[in-house]
């Protein structure tokens, strides 16, 4: 299982736009690629930690991506609540990217608290969606199943849950049709001591 | 009955929380053991009485007693060090005194042997100084944190050479290597955003 | 610590189902261990003598034929009924502490009744899986419910319960918090409670 900061720290690498105040003609070398260069009041692509970074410092101001608009985030809602399976999201962290903007740069961004409530939505109706299709797998008892476009962090709500559950099945069911086998030992990922005999010297 | 004792050895493992260690039972590791000795010996007693028309149930009861008195033991330890291992991640390579006083002489050479052999694998990690894999296990935000004493520690040396006197309910800034063990520990707590 | 959920060779859980007891009868004579000598001795007065021994002796007497035994109340054809009839309904560790782990190695003996009382496992797992995810997710006081359920059940219930935890810290505190380890704060929380428990 990850940690749902863990997560967000993925989420730190996507792309966003910003508007810096400061002038520095260079590219900035990271790891992550290079950015560059600032001009003041002109918008340039940057990861969104080095956004925040620098919102933090206030020498920048953080456009919103295009999806993180209310009247958009509603019509993915509708999309949503019309789909059977998941719909594709123009982000893999809408949750995440949304959290860490509006903690930190929510003066950047209209409706803040409007888009707050939609993303939350999205998002509870997303959840009770994974719910009810994991409840469907386990009471049907199926074995394979493909659910695509869920995001990381919807994935990880499901961890260690799911597959936990999918053990404790597959330990009941296995070895149904033979008696003779040993109960308990020998199945284990865990490795097992071979039971050699017990010496009297103890 | 055979492997009552031993049971309740597992037991008083089951009653405990999983983030303690209760006192090491010595006493009743010894009473398991001197059980499995006397029913290796009365295995051997039957073996060496009678050649022909062995008592078979009795002796397959012994031995699959001692093979279940062994699998607990081995159980009891390992639950244990399983543990102790959780221990050193979580607070580090200090014990509090009253987990130290429950462990076994063997216990705490093994603990310290996981601590040596942890940290030299650490010291391996990239190029010089190696990396310290128990800190910032959560994607750290900043390098510096506010964080606030909550007792009288007395003095800090920073990374920097200075020494703080940390006081009760005193602000501070610390770097947030420095300040990881101290918030784990309880010393320090770090001040909301 | 992640738990493994499957039974392994040092799982206490594993242990302890196998320590279960189950109601049999001999139809050998054992002889040289000592505490079934004692309930031969009555053996004149009663017709069938029963008495109760861990699965694990059980298994041994097994495999030198001279034991019969009686599926436990919680998996006999009874039980089974209620379970499929409504298995959300029943306070599962009352039943049997370790229902699940328990039945399984119960079904690997030989017995007529063994295909079954898997198949009601099964079942009976898949039935409750909802009510206990659900149980899990809503963190409220719910520890009647957490009760209720068996040791298998607990551990997933309790890691559900972590996860859901870490989730909900997350959505609303946001994440960058450096914080106390569990076990120091819980150690305190125990003096505390031990000082004025003294006072």
């Amino acid at each position: 299982m990850m940690h749902p900061s863990e997560i967000e720290f993925m989420a730190e690498n996507e792309i966003i736009q910003i508007v810096p105040t400061f002038n520095h003609a260079g590219h900035v070398h990271l790891i992550c690629g290079s950015y560059g260069p600032f001009r003041a009041g002109l918008p340039l692509n940057v990861p969104i930690w080095v956004a925040l970074n620098l919102r933090q410092k206030k020498t920048c101001r953080i456009l919103a991506p295009d999806w993180m608009a209310v009247d958009k985030l509603q019509e993915r809602l509708e999309e949503e609540k019309a789909s059977k399976f998941f719909t594709q999201l123009p982000s893999n962290f809408y949750l995440e990217i949304t959290q860490m903007l509006l903690t930190v740069a929510s003066e950047d961004i209209p409706q803040g608290n409007d888009i707050k409530t939609a993303v939350k939505d999205l998002w509870d109706l997303r959840i009770a969606k994974l719910r009810s299709s994991v409840d469907l797998f386990i009471k049907e008892g199926r074995v394979q199943a493909s659910l695509n476009h869920l995001t990381p962090m919807e994935i990880n709500s499901v961890r260690p849950v799911f597959p936990d559950t999918l053990d404790a099945l597959m330990t009941l069911h296995e070895h149904i049709n033979s008696s003779d086998d040993r109960e308990d030992s020998s199945q284990s990922s865990i490795a097992t001591p071979s039971s050699a005999s017990f010496s009297p010297s103890l | 009955m055979y492997c009552d004792k031993v049971i309740e050895l597992l037991k008083e493992l089951e009653r405990s929380r999983e983030d303690t260690i209760p006192p090491y039972n010595n006493d009743g590791i010894n009473q398991v053991l001197s059980e499995m000795k006397t029913l290796d010996a009365e295995i051997i007693e039957f073996l060496r009485k009678q050649k022909d028309n062995l008592p078979l149930d009795a002796i397959r009861l012994r031995r699959a007693a001692i093979e279940r008195n062994k699998r607990c033991l081995m159980t009891y330890i390992w639950t244990r060090l399983q543990r102790l291992k959780e221990m050193r991640w979580e607070i580090g390579a200090i014990l509090p005194s009253d987990v130290r006083q429950n462990l076994s002489q063997s216990e705490i050479e093994w603990f310290n042997n996981y601590c040596k052999t942890l940290v030299s694998y650490m010291k391996t990690i990239g190029s010089d100084t190696g990396l310290n894999l128990t800190q910032d296990t959560k994607p750290p935000k900043s390098l510096y944190t506010e964080v606030r004493s909550l007792v009288d520690a007395g003095k800090l040396e920073l990374e920097s050479g200075e020494v703080l006197i940390l006081r009760k309910n005193s602000q501070y800034m610390l770097s947030r290597s420095q300040a990881e063990p101290l918030i784990r520990q309880g010393i320090l707590e770090q001040v909301r955003q | 610590m992640y738990r493994n959920i499957k039974p392994h060779y040092f799982s206490i859980d594993a242990i302890m189902a196998a320590q279960e007891k189950i109601q049999c009868s001999f139809i050998k004579n054992v002889e040289h261990v000592d505490f079934l000598d004692m309930t031969n001795a009555e053996k004149d007065e009663e017709s069938d003598p029963k008495i109760e021994l861990p699965l694990w002796m059980i298994k041994v007497f097994i495999a030198g034929k001279s034991i019969q035994f009686d599926i436990p109340k919680a998996y006999n054809e009874i039980y089974r009924g209620v379970l499929t009839a409504d298995a959300n309904v029943v306070d599962l560790f009352k039943l049997c502490k370790h229902f699940y782990l328990f039945g399984k190695f119960l079904s690997q003996l030989e017995h007529r009744e063994a295909y079954e009382v898997r198949r009601t496992l099964i079942q009976t797992f898949i039935d409750r899986f909802k009510q206990t995810m659900d149980w899990a997710q809503n963190i409220d006081d719910n520890l009647p419910c957490f009760n209720r359920l068996d040791c298998l059940e607990r551990s997933i219930f309790n890691d559900a319960r972590v996860a859901q935890q870490h989730l909900n810290t997350y959505l609303t505190e946001g994440s960058g918090q450096m914080e106390i380890a569990a076990m120091i704060s819980n150690y305190r929380k125990r003096k505390m409670h031990e000082s004025r428990v003294l006072e």
